[in-house]
């Protein structure tokens, strides 16, 4: 692929420790676009892979959320895919890989290192308490501290970095069992642009429409949670210290809270650990409907985040759990059962605010394209004919709106080859 | 200086490197931009922005605003680690050819404004 993405994809066999380059076919971006649905494609043509890493056209893009590079890991019964967000999707695919392919077990622990469209595999750094140590020890071994990192701690859940990832399926766990401990990225490279000059207005057209379209003095998880509900909902308010966006979102979800300073402590002075970057809606809501007071919830999820286990099973088991019961807490979902569907439970499972339409839908477009599948579940701005016009001013994809909706929608249909 | 940065309405997107870069290669990536998020202090959640001028840098820090010369910051120690990547990069030109500079038009908080308008 000349335009959009690198043209690449990464097979590491990790039995034999072997990181190969191949090309991306043109055929999988013209038919399948990308992400999740790329990825199926791809771990169709390379059986003897089970987890696929990829990026989707739009990611590290302009467009609006478009954070996103998604895992699909692919088992006897099931697939789920996982969305990548904070800054791990962009990182990933400017590192110069568009797709990563993972099979196979090594007899030690490693970690993939990708930047600079070089791939390496290397022995994990030694044994870390936890996933915040993990992380500081790879970024020290690979001297940055922007080093994106999705790694496994105690628990099952991959982490981004310090911070709880999408992930509840225990792919973490699953990687780790096949020797592969973490999965580095530096993003350096650059993509090209079929149109610029078009793509980039009509990004900044659709930034501007979805910003718009969000509800006025809504920030944050608190202000997910208060649509989810219908009322407001301020529940972690005193403990907030700044909200963060991940890479491209006119929306800051990720919010932080200071548990062990003032939250209006804004410089750089104070204790080295203050708090969580809490990025998962559904255990908020847990622990304000069991009365958890908020200081002791947030201490609760970092110490969940440190040990890589569900932030919502955390939530479920209450800050009396002790780390081993929340290593095998189960992830809690949320009280209203989602569709039927391969994706993560991370997302509330239907439309938020203003959205109309199909929540499943929606979420294929989201995991296909490289968008938040949360922003897509909560700006309405989000129509198939300007998608349509971005993948052909981007790429010279020519995707009519239909048939855009229809290639996402295969990720439901799809089953093992 | 063409820009005022008002760095706690950051929420740290990257919209605006990517634009800037955007603008130098008309390509996607961060590695031309004239604007530059720091982010290397995650556990503490402390971040903003670093605006690259002709003869000094604007640091957009949370605790205030600080504007100083090259030469200044490097005495105090180099304003941090992501300082030292822009000070090879090229200097903010406000976009000339356009009414808003693309940084700030892509701004979805109003961090970034051009100075003495929107």
């Amino acid at each position: 692929m000349e335009f959009l993405y690198n043209g690449n994809i990464l097979v590491v066999n990790l039995t034999e420790q072997k990181a190969e380059e191949d090309f991306l076919p043109e055929e999988v971006i013209s038919n399948c676009l990308g992400g999740a649905r790329a990825n199926l494609e791809l771990l169709d043509r390379y059986p003897e892979m089970n987890v696929a890493i990829g990026s989707g056209p739009f990611t590290a893009t302009p467009v609006p959320g478009a954070c996103l590079a998604v895992a699909t890991w692919k088992r006897a019964d099931k697939i789920s895919h996982i969305p990548l967000n904070l800054f791990f999707g962009m990182e990933f695919k400017l590192s110069g890989f568009d797709f990563v392919l993972l099979g196979g077990v090594s007899p030690e622990p490693l970690y993939l290192w990708l930047h600079d469209g070089i791939a390496d595999l290397i022995t994990f750094p030694g044994l870390s308490k936890d996933t915040w140590e993990a992380t500081d020890s790879l970024r020290r071994e690979l001297g940055e501290d922007l080093v994106q990192v999705l790694l496994n701690g105690k628990g099952p859940a991959l982490n981004l970095g310090y911070w709880s990832s999408a992930d509840r399926e225990g792919l973490g766990r699953y990687l780790s069992s096949c020797g592969l401990r973490a999965v580095c990225c530096r993003g350096l490279g650059m993509l090209d642009v079929a149109d610029p000059q078009s793509y980039i207005s009509t990004c900044l057209r659709l930034q501007d429409q979805v910003r718009d379209s969000l509800p006025p003095d809504v920030h944050g998880l608190d202000g997910i949670l208060s649509l989810y509900k219908g009322e407001s909902f301020h529940y972690s308010a005193s403990l907030i210290h700044r909200r963060r966006a991940c890479f491209a979102c006119p929306y800051d979800c990720n919010t932080f809270l200071k548990i062990d300073e003032d939250p209006g402590q804004m410089g750089l002075a104070g204790v080295e650990e203050p708090g969580v970057l809490l990025t998962d809606a559904l255990s908020l809501h847990i622990m304000e409907e069991k009365g958890i007071d908020i200081r002791e919830g947030a201490a609760l999820l970092r110490r969940a985040a440190r040990l890589g286990a569900f932030p919502d099973g955390a939530a479920a088991l209450g800050p009396d759990a002790g780390d081993e019961q929340l290593i095998s807490a189960e992830p809690a979902g949320w009280p209203e059962e989602a569709p039927p569907s391969p994706f993560s439970d991370w997302c509330p499972p239907r439309l938020l605010g203003a959205k109309e339409g199909d929540w499943v839908e929606a979420q294929a477009m989201a995991y296909t394209l490289g968008i938040c599948p949360l922003l897509v579940s909560l700006s309405p701005a989000f129509h198939p004919s300007t998608l349509s016009q971005l993948l052909r001013e981007g790429a010279e994809l020519e995707v009519p709106p239909d048939h855009l909706i229809g290639v996402c929608k295969e990720v439901l249909s799809w089953r093992a080859g | 200086m063409s820009l005022s940065i008002d760095p706690l309405l950051c929420t740290l997107c990257g919209l605006c490197e990517m634009a800037c870069s955007y603008y130098r290669d008309e390509a996607f990536s961060l590695l031309s931009s004239s604007v530059m998020l720091f982010r290397a202090e995650e556990k503490k959640n402390y971040f903003g922005v670093i605006l690259k001028l002709e003869e000094s840098l604007v640091l957009g820090r949370p605790e205030g605003v600080l504007e100083a010369t090259i030469g200044e910051l490097q005495s105090r120690g180099g304003g941090g680690a992501s300082a030292k990547p822009i000070l090879i990069r090229e200097a903010c030109d406000g976009c000339p050819d356009r009414e808003v500079p693309w940084c700030v038009s892509f701004c979805p908080t109003g961090a970034l404004k051009r100075e003495g308008g929107a």
